[in-house]
């Protein structure tokens, strides 16, 4: 073998180190053809999605109905204090009915038009704020998969581990780690069957009525930073610092026109922040001095809250963010 | 008052049919002229009896009285709204004031409540966080429909 011949082995050896089984194109259209995954199957299953914390494992257990092009009807099993949520999703509109509580509530589809944009601008963060790799395969339910990895760049990032089905691209298996390596979320296929195909209007039943588009339920409109200035009267408070990775994704002008809220992403996670005219919140937590600023902080479930008065004004920070990054944060805004 | 006008009303005080300020006229006058108090404990014990007595057959003229009577109530509520003009005019000017500064407070109170129940100053954390999990299912590539938004709700 001559010099050229070994360099090129080599050199392909490397190749095959860095990206283990396939290239990072080919492992990019797998992940965004599992995007539209949802919108391209006719499937019925039954999925558990379990949410690890320091002290308790919080499972819920759902029904999950799949038509293509854009319908998804989601009813909870378990646990029983959200049995019957059934949320019905017809591309546009997505209409949630809590029974127990007699509750419907319209929002924006998260696969509609606009959504799809908004999705479509988190993915290229992604790209930009992890690495994808695809692992070994592996079969889920008896149908083989893609395991493909999402290490972050920053160590501070999760990391999450996706098993993609080979036929259909849709979603069997999901696991969300901590930057420590801990599994903090599973979400999991025990039963599926693909090309089964259901009445829309039958699956309607299960709402009692649909309350029509109004003013009051009528989906939001999203705006970028300038649009939004343009439809407010008074100054606008935007941090100048937040956590590495995170871009601004979307403002919101809030139904009361008085609450703004802007969308942070880094591709995985998100930060929310909310401000408006001072707001006397109904919190149990005592608040915190921190330099100038009096602070309350919530941990939650899903992310954590820091409440704090600035000028007249009340802000709320959410996501998840320890406290001394939120803090961090509230002392940035201008 | 005199006792002609005392008389006259003595029917309609006793049926409470009287406006506050005759009522009180009548009463005074009732304290100190027992002539008027006499007719007046007589048609209370008429009226007593009458009361008791339920009458089978009326008496002929009967509803010809009945008639009568009834264009004096209309007559009474006119005399209401003489008498309200009256109290106005002889009311004392610090009255008057009270009674306008009354009238504006709760004509301002009105305007301002509605913007008070629009614009609540006293806000529950949860409904932020309703919109926080919304945000975190739209937009983040790891999350699909979650259970998170009941949870708050519950």
């Amino acid at each position: 073998m001559n010099k050229l011949g070994k360099i090129f082995i080599i050199s392909f050896a490397i190749i095959l180190f860095v990206t283990p089984f396939s290239s990072g194109s080919e492992i990019e259209n797998i992940l965004r053809a599992s995007l539209d995954a949802p919108s391209q199957v006719n499937l019925e299953g039954i999925r558990e999605e379990k949410i690890f914390t320091s002290k308790l494992t919080h499972t819920f257990v759902s029904k999950v109905i799949y038509q293509k092009p854009n319908f998804i009807y989601l009813e909870y099993i378990n646990p029983s204090q959200i049995t019957g949520r059934v949320l019905i999703d017809d591309g546009e509109k997505r209409i949630e009915y809590l029974p127990k509580i007699k509750k419907t509530k319209t929002l924006l589809s998260p696969t509609s038009l606009q959504a799809e944009k908004r999705k479509e601008k988190t993915f290229q963060v992604l790209l930009q704020n992890f690495l994808i790799s695809q692992l070994s395969p592996e079969k889920i339910l008896e149908r083989e998969t893609y395991v493909i990895f999402l290490s972050p760049k920053n160590p501070n990032n999760p990391s999450v581990k996706i098993w993609l089905d080979k036929e259909t691209y849709f979603t069997l298996k999901k696991e969300k780690y901590t930057p420590q390596g801990k599994l903090i979320s599973l979400l999991i296929y025990k039963e599926i069957q693909f090309n089964k195909s259901f009445s829309q209007e039958m699956l309607y039943r299960k709402i009692p009525k649909i309350p029509p588009i109004t003013k009051k339920n009528i989906p939001s409109i999203f705006y970028d930073l300038e649009q939004l200035k343009d439809q407010i009267n008074f100054s606008l408070s935007l941090p100048q610092c937040f956590p590495p990775d995170y871009i601004f994704q979307e403002a919101e002008l809030m139904r009361d026109n008085k609450t703004i809220k802007l969308a942070y992403t880094n591709g995985i996670q998100i930060m929310v922040f909310f401000q408006r005219p001072h707001t006397n919140l109904m919190m149990q937590q005592h608040p915190i001095e921190f330099g100038d600023v009096k602070v309350r902080f919530r941990e939650g479930l899903f992310g954590n809250t820091l409440v704090w008065n600035k000028e007249n004004r009340t802000f709320i920070l959410m996501g998840e963010l320890n406290l001394e990054e939120m803090v961090k944060i509230a002392h940035s805004m201008k | 008052m005199n006792c002609n006008q005392c008389k006259n009303n003595l029917s309609a005080y006793i049926d409470e049919e009287v406006n506050f300020l005759n009522g009180w006229r009548i009463k005074k006058h009732l304290k100190t002229c027992p002539e008027c108090k006499k007719e007046w404990i007589k048609l209370k014990n008429i009226r007593k009896i009458s009361k008791v007595v339920l009458l089978k057959n009326p008496e002929p003229d009967f509803y010809k009285r009945l008639k009568e009577r009834l264009p004096r109530k209309e007559k009474i509520s006119r005399s209401k709204i003489v008498n309200l003009k009256t109290i106005w005019i002889t009311l004392p000017l610090p009255g008057k004031a009270a009674f306008v500064a009354g009238l504006a407070i709760v004509l301002f109170l009105s305007l301002i409540y509605p913007r008070f129940l629009l614009v609540p100053n006293t806000l529950s954390i949860e409904q932020f966080e309703e919109e926080y999990l919304r945000s975190r299912e739209m937009l983040s590539f790891a999350e699909g429909p979650t259970p998170s938004i009941i949870l708050v709700q519950e």
